[in-house]
């Protein structure tokens, strides 16, 4: 049962953190800011704060 | 409304459901109307449910109070009622996508080794497109650090300047990231400037009502850039939701 709750709980956040994700990651993603500039943004995780969800 | 029948079956849509007869109805409206401490006015209302003539103790004696509870808790109506599928259907750039997990079976069981386990939908929102939205969006766009800072404080010219941990974009840790971003070679023949989203994630089990064990599992999403006076905000709406996670032993309980 534990290890069930945690190949589901893999299993979602593969699916959260998508291949478009992982992309944009790598290469950034290209955004059209609203002061008229063009920048590449770069996503980074900083803080994952939750409850063991494992258990 | 009619209130002399007070039959359950009497007519074809049952205006008490899920509970079958007025008197139950009463009954259980009394018990969760103005949460769970009774006071001596609450009592006297109950004086008044079961003091009024149309009151039958035969109906409320014979009412499973477990199961009505239950499905004011929010559990599907057992004569397939689909209008709850429909509302989620509507609902901008949610997706569901099925997930697959691998559960293993023992030495001794009639197919050992891993098999592949259908388990049920993660209704979600793809993370790069909420991203894209929040950077663009302009009541939001004016808010957002690109570049991070280090930031001093020195009350008294002979100390030395106390460094000061505030923001995620005057951290140590996406000083780094920048740096590293900046230094790092470029995409191919591209001259953009290289920002860092500082993505921040939180989820924590809700419970949905006071009538049931219901839970509900969100992942949120706020992003660093911002300074916490505003994502701490809920008027600024900076917190995202991203997914609603579904667990192993709804799983098995459905």
């Amino acid at each position: 049962m534990a290890h069930c709750s945690r190949e589901m709980y893999d299993a979602q956040w593969d699916i959260i953190l998508d291949d478009e994700f992982i992309e944009a990651y790598m290469h950034g993603m290209v955004v059209d800011c609203c002061d008229a500039i063009r920048r590449r943004f770069y996503p980074r995780i900083f803080i994952y704060s939750a409850d063991y969800r494992e258990k | 409304m009619d209130t002399s029948t007070d039959t359950p079956y009497s007519t074809p849509i049952n205006p008490y459901h899920p509970y079958p007869t007025r008197s139950s109805f009463l009954l259980g409206e009394w018990y969760w109307d103005k949460g769970p401490k009774k006071s001596q006015s609450s009592f006297r209302n109950l004086l008044e449910i079961v003091g009024h003539p149309d009151f039958r103790p035969e109906d409320v004696a014979a009412t499973n109070w477990r199961h009505i509870n239950s499905q004011l808790g929010g559990e599907p109506r057992s004569d397939g009622d689909e209008a709850d599928e429909a509302c989620w259907e509507d609902d901008g750039d949610w997706v569901r996508t099925p997930i697959v997990i691998n559960v293993p079976f023992h030495q001794r069981s009639l197919h050992p080794g891993q098999e592949k386990f259908d388990a049920g939908v993660l209704y979600h929102r793809k993370l790069v497109s909420v991203i894209r939205e929040k950077i663009s969006r302009p009541s939001s766009f004016a808010h957002l650090h690109f570049e991070p800072y280090e930031l001093f404080c020195q009350t008294d010219e002979a100390y030395e300047p106390v460094k000061v941990h505030g923001e995620l974009y005057s951290s140590k840790a996406f000083m780094d990231a920048h740096h590293d971003l900046q230094n790092s070679p470029r995409e191919h023949q591209c001259e953009l400037p290289r920002v860092i989203v500082g993505l921040m994630f939180a989820s924590d089990g809700t419970q949905l009502t006071m009538f049931s064990n219901n839970k509900l599992w969100p992942v949120y999403l706020a992003i660093g850039n911002e300074s916490k006076y505003r994502r701490t905000k809920p008027s600024c709406q900076s917190f995202e939701h991203i997914a609603y996670l579904e667990t192993v032993s709804r799983l098995f309980t459905n």
